[in-house]
C-alpha cells in the first residue's frame, strides 16, 4: 500500500521518533510503514490520519500493481 | 504518564506501592532457582555430588529464572521507550508470521519423520523425539523472526 506518511512527518519537522511516540508504536514501525514494507492495521491508519489531521484516503493508497 | 516515572527496567506494582522489577526479578528468581536446583538434587539418578550438581543448577537456572520472573511482573507502563501499542507496532506482525511459519515446519517435519518411522516399523525414545520438537520449533521460529526483520 502506498502511503505519504514519509512526506507528511517531515513537512513537520518530525523525527521517525517523535512519530513513533505519537502513534504509540515502536520506531521500526514507522520505518516499515514508510518503506511501505508494513500495512498499518486499521486502528493505527486512522491514528496516523488523526496525528496528521488528514483524511486516512488522504494518506493511503492501494497499490493498483 | 510522565516521562519520570518511566526506567530503563521498570517497576512492578503492589497495590498502590512500586517496586524496581529488576530487583524484584533478581530475588524472585535467585529463589525459583533455588527451589528447581533442590528439586534437582532431590530427584536425580545418583547420590554423586549432590551439593554441586545442586549449585551448578543454581547458578545456570539463576539467569533464565530472573529474565522469565522480570517478564512476567515488569509493568510496560513504566518502562523506558516501550510503545503503547505494541499489538499495533511491526514486530507484532514479525512475531505472527514467525509463529504461525513455525507451526506449519514443525507439524511437517513431525509428520513426516512420524511417516519414516512408520514405514520403517521403527521406534525413538520419546524424550529424545519431543526435545527434537521442541528444538524444531524453537530455531524455526527464531530464523523466521530474523529474517522478518531483516527484511523490515
Amino acid at each position: 500500500m502506498d502511503n505519504d506518511v514519509a512526506s507528511l512527518r517531515r513537512e513537520r519537522g518530525w523525527s521517525q521518533q517523535r512519530l513513533a511516540d505519537e502513534l504509540g508504536v515502536s520506531r521500526r514501525t514507522v520505518i516499515s510503514i514508510e518503506g511501505r514494507k508494513f500495512d498499518p492495521s486499521l486502528p493505527l491508519a486512522f491514528r496516523i490520519a488523526r496525528v496528521f489531521e488528514r483524511a486516512v484516503e488522504d494518506i493511503f493508497r492501494v497499490d493498483e500493481e | 504518564m510522565s516521562e519520570r516515572s518511566t526506567t530503563r527496567w521498570g517497576r512492578v506494582r503492589f497495590g498502590r506501592r512500586r517496586a524496581p522489577a529488576a530487583a524484584v526479578a533478581v530475588l524472585a528468581g535467585a529463589v525459583l532457582a533455588a527451589c528447581l536446583g533442590l528439586l534437582g538434587v532431590a530427584v536425580r539418578p545418583t547420590e554423586d555430588a549432590a551439593v554441586a550438581f545442586g549449585v551448578v543448577l543454581f547458578a545456570s537456572l539463576s539467569v533464565p529464572c530472573a529474565a522469565l520472573v522480570w517478564a512476567v511482573v515488569v509493568d510496560r507502563a513504566t518502562l523506558a521507550g516501550a510503545p503503547r501499542d505494541p499489538e499495533h507496532s511491526v514486530e507484532n506482525d514479525w512475531f505472527s508470521r514467525a509463529a504461525s511459519g513455525a507451526f506449519t515446519d514443525t507439524l511437517t517435519a513431525v509428520g513426516v519423520a512420524l511417516a519414516v518411522l512408520a514405514i520403517g516399523r521403527l521406534s525413538v525414545d520419546a524424550v529424545f523425539a519431543l526435545a527434537g520438537v521442541v528444538v524444531l520449533a524453537a530455531v524455526s521460529f527464531a530464523a523466521r523472526y530474523a529474517w522478518a526483520a531483516q527484511r523490515g
